[in-house]
């Protein structure tokens, strides 16, 4: 199995040179946003609960935004991945050269987690260095977190691309994952507003754990002891998606 | 199924791994006492007057030991006193490096009201600018003579 996954994970990269321009645009885009967002989120934040630390909007809604952004162009990124190369329609190749489908699925992992990885340290970079948020927290801790949510949107990607039968019902479920995702995160209602249930619920689902970590180190100032079962629940995320993907491809009728 | 194995094996390492081991002391300022003056990672809840002042020891980085406070609940009293500044504190750490004095630990951290400017960052030292500077520093010299010594 190891070679197979190696093999795949070096066709994943060739496929990733050929689609150089579309690549390019995926990393490039988010900060894009993140520079309208730096110049227009100008207001001073002097009410609630981060009055007179001098916050600008932009610094509010940081910690909300970038892994929205991330979670969007990695999922968006992996969705058809698997779905666009199933047979009769995509390439055999994978078939030709012996590769299981256990290795096609990690190979495929490893390679887009790499990207994923890259996008989250330019979208750092981008939010943190660039066009500065406010930061009271190491920079490792922030981009630990922006780096786990950037590979949890690629599993997830290639795990809708598993469950989809064809191109269009990939590229029609991807915005709706997104969606549920968004609606849990905090981001449009907060989560202290929801019934209890949907709260419980909610503030476990990976996007909040993200917002709400950066958050806590970024404005609070909080060390990583608070935030380290964030960690745990972000990997289990990121595991758990990837167990049922790779168990769906793996024993799925060809 | 190896696959998974490994899978299993590698998310427990790597959750165990993240964890970092710090003693809780609860309120027992003895067990901090202790764990304060060998700089090793420990923490303490310091109630005074329904405030809930978390203090964390990070442990020792070159010469310098790693403190932080973290405002976990604030008591009646400041509250009505204060009801905005109430809201913007709670929640909030100030971070600070002391000097590892490792045989009294303990009076580095009670000199820090004093050494604010010098020694600490956070959220709490950019509201120090603002009108909390004189409810924070009585507040925490209050704390820390009551509970320290």
């Amino acid at each position: 199995m190891f070679n197979g996954t190696l093999n795949a994970f070096k066709l994943e990269l060739s496929s990733m040179k050929e689609r150089k321009l579309s690549l390019l645009f995926y990393l490039f885009s988010p900060f894009i946003i993140i520079w309208i967002n730096y110049y227009s989120a100008n207001t001073l934040v002097n009410w609630g609960s981060y009055a007179s630390l001098n916050l600008r909007l932009y610094d509010l809604i940081a910690q909300r935004l970038f892994p929205m952004i991330l979670l969007f162009v990695t999922l968006q990124l992996t969705v058809l991945r698997i779905v666009g190369e199933r047979a009769p329609a995509g390439t055999l190749d994978r078939d030709l050269m012996a590769i299981s489908r256990s290795g096609m699925y990690t190979g495929k992992f490893i390679a887009n987690a790499f990207f994923a990885a890259l996008q989250g340290i330019i979208i750092y970079f981008a939010g943190y260095a660039i066009f500065p948020a406010r930061n009271y927290s190491p920079p490792i801790y922030i981009l630990g977190f922006l780096l786990l949510t950037a590979i949890f949107g690629a599993v997830t990607g290639l795990t809708v691309s598993v469950f989809s039968k064809t191109k269009e019902q990939a590229v029609q479920l991807a915005p709706i994952i997104l969606l549920i995702f968004l609606l849990f995160s905090g981001n449009v209602v907060e989560l202290n507003q929801m019934p209890q249930k949907i709260q419980t619920i909610a503030i476990n689902s990976p996007l909040a754990i993200s917002s709400e970590s950066l958050r806590m180190l970024t404005l609070d100032g909080v060390g990583f002891e608070d935030v380290q079962m964030n960690v745990a629940k972000l990997l289990i995320w990121i595991f758990g998606i990837a167990i049922i993907g790779l168990i769906k491809f793996r024993y799925e009728k060809k | 199924m190896t696959l998974l194995k490994l899978v299993l094996i590698l998310l427990a390492v790597t959750i165990t791994g993240c964890s970092v081991i710090s003693q809780n002391c609860g309120t027992d300022f003895a067990c901090f006492k202790n764990a304060a003056n060998n700089c090793a990672p420990s923490r303490i809840n310091l109630l005074h007057d329904g405030n809930n002042v978390r203090l964390t020891i990070r442990g020792t980085d070159s010469d310098t030991c790693s403190v932080s406070l973290k405002v976990e609940e604030l008591g009646q009293d400041i509250r009505s006193k204060y009801p905005v500044e109430s809201q913007v504190l709670i929640g909030k750490t100030l971070n600070c490096r002391v000097n590892a004095n490792l045989s009294n630990n303990i009076n580095e951290i009670y000199k820090i009201p004093q050494a604010l400017d010098r020694a600490c960052s956070g959220p709490i030292k950019d509201l120090l600018k603002g009108p909390f500077k004189e409810i924070i520093k009585s507040e925490l010299e209050k704390t820390f003579s009551e509970r320290l010594k």
